[in-house]
């Protein structure tokens, strides 16, 4: 399939910060990719070169085909959303949806307008006098309105309550299925959009540290507990992304999940209990630089 | 509804819950299945998600593809389900069942008895 | 697949412009504010000369439209500094590069020039009517202008109107770049001139970049002089800007 984006070795330093580094990978068209990542894994700064705002220190980053620095083409296919946006001051919430329909071919006024009565925002406030959980509401309302072939989201959901995030997710996942397009969605929320994504793209220090289906994520591992040397056993001599002590005798462990049923079956019989790993949790054990997580800090002492 | 945190994935469940579907008479034989694009929205998933479950039961049989027009149930699908859960999740359900008993100390009489018991119950309510 | 939007940067330019003069409209507010505090202002007069003795009294009273359009032209600066510092951020949230963005500033900037040299002009005009209205008399140059005088004079003030904002537009994208411009561009234009005054006893050399544009006595030739002016300070912030990244 065709590649939306396209990242090859991709670098951008800001002075002697390296905030993505040497990235490769492509982004394939139709598709909602979750970019997931802790602060300052440079989330931001990746969607900011798709979009066109930043210029790579060293790589290049294609967008549908294109590079996107300084060109009105990418520009004209593409909506970058965050808590940021500026917005005329000077017009209203209505005036604005008037205006900036105007720049975008596939814009649906009937929808926008939908979308911003269901959501309780009136047509005449002003943008600067929202709230920051409205203003993320009307930003994310421009960004599915604009029906791009590329819709950047970079942490749309800053302020919203969880009603309103539940809303948002449904309305761009329906969007979506009436009119396919390229989505990158940053957000520190994965559980929460886990199920609408295709991908999840996880950045760790400007790395891509997984790359992979959301199902497959959720399969990659599982946690072990119980006794801890049964659990030892059977995790055997295989990668550790996570350990946790839970009293004095059991263990939980976070490993590749590459048992096969019997194997698991095995497993529960000797009293060690196998659960799913959320990919949330998933996301943070292999991103985490202690594999013990914050209990490290306090069991030194 | 799916359950995101449990340890079968969503795409499993979504070919579950359509086999119970199929079980249960709303989905007859020969009739169209939901597509890809309805099980999305009905389950607010990905619908690439909900393609894998359709193909879960393709691969098996359960249900054909007429080209342009969607996935139909195939005949007998029912009554294959109804095995196949007998063999699969019957079976991995009394292992279980057993496990746990051992755990509690419970005897092969005492579970026999449970069982015999919640059937029993099981029957009543559906007299009812 | 969504099908790809082709566009052109004279397309995209357009829509901005049409997008800036809708947002930017209360620009237009604040110029007739200005102009009508500026009439006002005029109207007590610039200065008086005059003689009395026992049984007449002679009073000259020198009244101009000069405030007005001092008042016009720190609009069109204010305008063209503001535009440079709203715009960059504000276009490249839609769809946007960096020539369109200039692109459609200029226009943006033209068209605020030609309001603001016809309604400089026309206040003007209006001042003189208000005079010989409020105080009888005679005015020196009658009431009756010429209708190629007044179109020259409306094409000047245009001119003017755009050499300054476009100054306004080049300061306030140098100091995009960079803060430091805001010191230092007003700081090498006194250090310059206090160079000069020391070395030469003298201060000539605002006066005669002001004069190079004022003292020109054929239109043609001033609006040559605008011209390549307005055009080399464009050209400067369109290549310096190439470079620029979109910081929020």
């Amino acid at each position: 399939m065709r590649a939306a984006v396209e990242c090859s070795g991709l670098t951008k330093a800001f002075g002697s910060t390296v905030a993505i580094d040497n990235l490769s990978f492509k982004l394939p068209a139709n598709k909602i990719t979750g970019l997931i990542g802790r602060n300052g894994a440079g989330k931001t700064t990746l969607l900011k070169l798709i979009a066109g705002y930043l210029a790579p220190t060293g790589g290049s980053v294609k967008v549908f085909s294109e590079n996107p620095f300084n060109n009105v083409r990418v520009s004209a296919n593409l909506i970058f959303v965050d808590d940021k946006m500026t917005m005329p001051q000077s017009l209203n919430l209505g005036e604005i949806l008037e205006a900036v329909g105007g720049f975008y071919e596939n814009w649906d006024h009937r929808l926008a307008r939908g979308l911003l009565e269901y959501f309780n925002l009136n047509p005449r406030q002003h943008h600067h006098n929202l709230s920051k959980g409205m203003k993320s509401t009307f930003n994310m309302i421009v960004g599915i309105a604009a029906r791009c072939p590329l819709t950047i989201f970079d942490e749309p959901t800053v302020g919203m309550d969880a009603a309103v995030r539940k809303d948002f997710y449904r309305a761009l996942l329906k969007d979506f299925l009436q009119h396919p397009r390229t989505v990158f969605f940053s957000s520190h929320l994965l559980n929460e959009i886990s199920e609408i994504l295709d991908d999840i793209l996880l950045l760790d220090q400007g790395r891509c540290r997984l790359y992979m289906t959301k199902d497959a994520v959720k399969e990659f591992a599982v946690g072990l507990q119980g006794k801890e040397e049964a659990v030892a056993a059977i995790a055997g001599g295989s990668e550790i992304f996570y350990r946790k002590k839970l009293g004095p005798e059991n263990l939980y462990l976070v490993v590749p999940n590459r048992f096969s049923e019997e194997e698991l079956l095995a497993a529960r019989r000797k009293g060690v209990e196998v659960s799913a790993v959320p990919a949330e949790d998933l996301c943070v054990y292999l991103t985490a630089k202690h594999k013990g997580g914050i209990d490290d800090v306090f069991d030194r002492n | 509804m799916l359950n995101g945190d449990s340890l079968t994935p969503i795409y499993v469940q979504v070919a579950e819950w359509l086999e119970t579907e199929i079980l249960n008479g709303n989905l007859r034989s020969n009739e169209r299945v939901y597509s890809q694009y309805q099980l999305a929205d009905m389950f607010n998933i990905n619908p690439a998600t909900a393609a894998k479950g359709l193909n879960i039961l393709a691969d098996q049989g359960l249900v054909y593809k007429k080209r342009g027009l969607g996935m139909f149930v195939s005949p007998r699908a029912g009554e294959r389900i109804r095995r196949k859960r007998i063999n699969r999740n019957l079976k991995r359900l009394a292992q279980e069942l057993a496990m746990e008993a051992e755990r509690l100390g419970v005897s092969r009489e005492e579970l026999l008895d449970l069982i015999a018991e919640a059937w029993t119950q099981a029957r009543k309510e559906e007299l009812e | 697949m969504m099908s790809l939007t082709e566009t052109s940067v004279p397309a995209v330019a357009w829509k901005q412009y049409r997008f800036k003069t809708k947002i930017y409209a209360g620009n237009l507010i604040t110029l007739l504010a200005a102009q009508l505090l500026g009439l006002l202002l005029s109207f007590r007069g610039v200065g008086f000369s005059g003689f009395s003795s026992e049984t007449v009294t002679h009073k000259i009273m020198y009244i101009s439209g000069d405030i007005i359009v001092v008042i016009t032209l720190i609009w069109a600066f204010v305008v063209g500094y503001n535009l440079a510092g709203s715009s960059f951020k504000q276009d490249f949230v839609f769809v946007s590069n960096r020539l369109s963005s200039h692109l459609s500033n200029i226009a943006y900037l033209l068209t605020s020039a030609v309001i603001a040299g016809v309604t400089a002009s026309l206040g003007g005009i209006l001042l003189r009517v208000l005079v010989v209205l409020a105080y009888g008399g005679q005015s020196h140059f009658g009431l009756f202008i010429p209708p190629l005088d007044l179109a020259g004079g409306i094409f000047a003030a245009i001119l003017y109107a755009l050499l300054v904002s476009a100054g306004g537009y080049l300061f306030g994208m140098l100091v995009q770049l960079s803060r430091a411009f805001i010191v230092l561009v007003p700081g090498l234009l006194i250090g310059a001139l206090y160079m000069e005054a020391k070395t030469t006893g003298q201060a000539r050399l605002l006066l005669d970049a002001v004069n190079f544009f004022v003292q020109e006595s054929s239109y043609f030739l001033f609006f040559v002089k605008v011209f390549l002016a307005v055009v080399l300070g464009f050209a400067l912030v369109i290549f310096f800007s190439q470079r620029m990244e979109v910081r929020k």
